[in-house]
């Protein structure tokens, strides 16, 4: 995407073997980040945040639906990813749709957990309403501002802002009705059940540059890359999720060794994202 | 014609001891290679030995309907007998088509440690598989695989002229495009592309491919999944890398992926359709073997660090394996055209 | 939403003590606001918001043309796409790229856009607009021809004049300024107009539904009105803009 010249590329490449980035950066410090939650109103919970020049918007949407027969008792998620022609003149048109699916399933993969619902960041036993009958669709947006790298940790930060910014309706089941049928449900104008996101993991993405990793690349630094991986971690430090970017082959231990890294780093960004997202809330409830 | 090579891998996971037997026997210009490698469970079972194969007068009957040679739902054992019998009646065989019940039964989810998977399969066994190259005159390259019961059929194109050659590149383009049949799945498809597949098998493949040997034009890799029948994806990824070396075009080391699931506390390679929809965490690596290393890994479910180590290294074994008898296949290929 | 749907029937747009639903008065504009310089990609870029219509509009160009045959030797090619979220209406629909209406609008934007650049200083380039509806309340025409003129004036391209749109209805027997949703699907007649307010000129007028002559002249008259109050909003913001630039370059 960013056309570099040599000169341009071994700069950077010398920054960050001596550990200072272009931008004043270490390599394993992140942008300033800021949230901003409840920016879409019509959704049921969103959250617009911004690293450096990167700016994603998150939306959550529920709707009412039916469980799969196979999960009686789960309630659904889907993650859609759309980057904006705004963000880049080569997401026009269909542009920007191989990016999208890319990002949707890396998102899906990192959040969603196994098929058996295990891992998973969102408890889908929690959006049950009646079993086999109700459950709560959950529509999770992601739309792309502004591109300036690391859009995946940027997007998971983001829906985890939006997620804990999400009230999901109260709903009354009707007591009778009979087993063919739909239930009549009244979802409730005032209750809300706030969401919890405490096991919502983040990614981390460590793009490797030379021998070391970076993490938070600018759109500059990726495109540097040979290869970056993808962690996403939850606060009890396990992986919920694994995704690998760039073509070139690594050695088994180098993958090894940067999920380790990337536990250590997410331990600080878990906290500061917390901080982030309640500073964020409390200005929403403020104003 | 086709080599045909039946393999069988069992894994040894932690003693690591590699047990490995190949067996050929070639018979006739008209070869058909059948051969078996089991690899001992933790080390203290032996290889099987190899089955003995007779002649095939007819093996383009053989190569041209290889979904004949998927039997339903016959166990693996029974597979390889039926196999070696089949081989020597295939031109008189008439086969009458008894559909085998397709009963979904749920199955609990067993958390426990010994459960048989329903194939009969030990945890770190593979599926039998079936390799061939050239099975499509009109393409470049191309190759007809088959685990078990998925069957995939990828064709190579090229290097040819960019369709979308918008700007000049120093370096070729790599193009790739799978898509299911509409009678892939139990249920009727709509038999479309599937973009998240084709990403995933173009992420693989770019970094083992030396696209500098081709510039200014495309290799188009067009994968068609004949049958699903689980690890679809890792399936696709090695018959790619296969089609692509039948095609001659230049790679730094084949490109071979294998997958593991979790279940509860198990970990079992080369997961089926049922065993996927119950999985708890699923982890496919891509893995160049020569070179030993990693084009693509994904991993979804809760990991600890220990246990993705454990499963990396269950599935590089694997894929070591299968790299063999991928090699094996080409060089039959190879020499088969020669004489 | 449901409350929406039962309005459709025999609805009072008005209340006897002549308020909107909103509580607007019929020539009283929604609350509009602007900020330009919110997509650091772009050369210009400006987010518009009338109301709770929300839109992002970004300017790319003038650069090199990236399609060779729709190159032109003596004027500069200006394109135009106009995208929604799919989060952006009340109901969640998942549309396709390229349906009619975006189409539709896209061309509006694009044709209502170019008449107002001076493409002939900038042979042989091309100019991007890149809409993107954040939230739509009605009037997302006009919320978008705003943030493009506002991001047209970020990047510095040289214009006859800001283009400035404002819709206007007419319901229950009123003239109404800037319809919101409700109104606008009530079915009732929809001006959209742009104007160039310096050169007192029309560019875009769009209405659909029937209306009498006298009454199509008041509603013209409130939207043009709606145009004017948009401009003098739009200079104040692009006033302010520059001033900020002035002071970062320490002039």
């Amino acid at each position: 995407m960013v056309g570099l010249s040599a000169g341009e590329k071994h700069f950077i490449k010398g920054g960050i073997d001596q550990d200072l980035r272009s931008d004043g950066r270490k390599r394993l410090t992140y942008r300033p980040i800021s949230i901003e939650t409840g920016v879409i109103p019509q959704a049921n919970g969103s959250a617009r945040l911004r690293m450096g020049d990167t700016d994603v918007i998150a939306t959550v949407k529920a709707e009412i639906g039916k469980p799969s027969h196979l999960h009686p008792n789960r309630g659904k998620v889907a993650i859609f990813v759309d980057c904006s022609a705004i963000a880049s003149p080569v997401f026009e048109g269909r542009g920007g749709e191989e990016l999208s699916t890319e990002l949707s399933v890396a998102l899906q993969r990192c959040l969603l957990g196994g098929k058996s619902g295990a891992g998973a960041g969102i408890d889908l036993l929690s959006l049950n309403v009646m079993e086999g009958k109700i459950c709560w669709d959950l529509y999770i947006e992601g739309l792309v501002i502004n591109a300036d790298g690391n859009l995946l940790d940027a997007l998971g930060a983001a829906i985890k802002a939006a997620l804990s910014n999400t009230g999901i309706p109260k709903v009354n089941v009707a007591a009778e009705f009979s087993a063919e049928e739909q239930p009549e449900v009244d979802i409730s104008d005032e209750d809300f059940l706030r969401f919890d996101t405490s096991s919502v993991p983040v990614i981390i993405t460590l793009t490797k540059v030379g021998k070391h990793y970076i993490v938070d690349a600018t759109s500059e630094e990726e495109s540097h890359m040979s290869s970056a991986i993808s962690v996403s971690i939850n606060s009890r430090g396990q992986i919920c999720g694994l995704t690998k970017r760039g073509g070139a082959g690594v050695d088994p231990s180098v993958v090894l060794d940067m999920i380790s890294v990337a536990k250590h780093v997410s331990e600080h960004f878990i906290m500061k994202l917390d901080s982030e997202i309640s500073a964020a809330e409390a200005d929403e409830a403020g104003s | 014609m086709g080599s045909l090579v039946h393999y069988c891998s069992a894994l040894v996971a932690a003693a690591g001891s590699i047990a490995a037997a190949v067996a050929a026997l070639c018979l006739k210009k008209n070869f058909l290679l059948h051969s078996s490698l089991f690899f001992g469970h933790f080390g203290h079972e032996n290889f099987k030995e190899v089955k003995q194969t007779t002649p095939l007068k007819s093996s383009p009957l053989h190569s041209l309907c290889p979904a004949l040679l998927g039997s339903h739902t016959k166990t693996e054992r029974n597979r390889e007998t039926e196999m070696s019998s089949k081989s020597s009646s295939t031109t008189t065989m008439t086969t009458t088509y008894s559909p085998s019940p397709t009963v979904k039964n749920r199955q609990p989810i067993i958390k426990d440690v010994d459960w048989a998977r329903p194939d009969k399969r030990g945890f770190h066994q593979c599926r039998p598989a079936y390799l061939n190259t050239g099975t499509v005159n009109a393409a470049s390259g191309s190759a007809y695989v088959e685990f078990g019961s998925t069957k995939v059929i990828v064709s190579v194109f090229g290097p040819r002229e960019s369709k979308k050659a918008s700007m000049y590149s120093d370096i070729g383009r790599l193009n790739c495009n799978v898509s299911y049949t509409t009678f892939a799945t139990h249920f009727r498809g709509q038999g479309t592309e599937n973009k998240e597949i084709s990403s995933m098998l173009h992420k693989a493949l770019e970094g083992a491919i030396i696209l500098e040997s081709f510039p200014k034009t495309t290799v188009d890799v067009f994968a068609l999944v004949l049958e699903s029948g689980g690890s679809d994806l890792p399936v696709v990824i090695s018959c790619a890398s296969l089609a692509l070396a039948d095609a001659g075009i230049m790679m730094y080391d084949l490109v071979t992926s294998v997958s593991v699931s979790c279940l509860g506390s198990n970990l079992i390679i080369d997961p089926i359709t049922e065993e996927e929809t119950y999985q708890d965490g699923s982890l496919m690596i891509t893995f160049m073997p020569s070179r030993r290393e990693v084009t693509q890994l994904t991993l979804t479910g809760e990991w600890s660090t220990p246990r993705i180590h454990e499963a990396m290294q269950l599935c590089m074994d694997a894929c070591c394996k299968l790299g063999e008898i991928m090699r094996s296949c080409l060089k039959d290929a190879a020499a088969s055209s020669e004489s | 939403m449901d409350h929406r749907i039962s309005l459709k029937k025999e609805t009072e747009y008005i209340s006897p003590e002549g308020l909107r639903l909103d509580g607007r008065l019929p020539s009283e504009m929604r609350q509009i606001s602007a900020e330009i310089g919110v997509v650091p990609n772009a050369d210009g870029s400006a987010a518009f918001e009338m109301g709770n219509t929300k839109v992002i509009a970004a300017v790319y160009g003038p650069r090199k043309v990236q399609n060779w045959g729709q190159q032109i030797n003596d004027q500069a090619l200006v394109r135009c796409e106009y995208r929604m979220a799919n989060f952006s209406t009340g109901d969640r629909v998942r549309r396709p790229k390229g349906d009619r209406r975006t189409t539709e609008i896209s061309l509006v934007i694009r044709q209502t856009m170019e008449a107002c650049i001076m493409t002939q200083q900038m042979p042989r380039t091309q100019i991007d607009i890149y809409v993107q509806v954040l939230q739509a309340d009605g009037g997302t025409r006009s919320a978008c021809i705003n943030a493009a003129t506002l991001a047209l004036a970020a990047a510095g391209i040289p214009m006859r004049d800001l283009v400035t749109s404002c819709s206007a209805g007419y319901l229950n027997g009123t003239p109404l300024l800037d319809l919101n949703y409700v109104e606008d699907s009530a079915g009732g007649p929809d001006v959209t107009l742009g104007i160039l307010p310096t050169l007192d000129r029309v560019t875009l007028l769009q209405a659909d539904s029937k209306l009498t002559m006298d009454a199509f002249e008041s509603v013209m008259q409130l939207a043009t009105e709606g145009c004017m109050a948009v401009a003098g909003y739009i200079r104040r913001v692009l006033r302010e803009h520059t001033k900020q630039l002035e002071l970062r370059r320490g002039v």
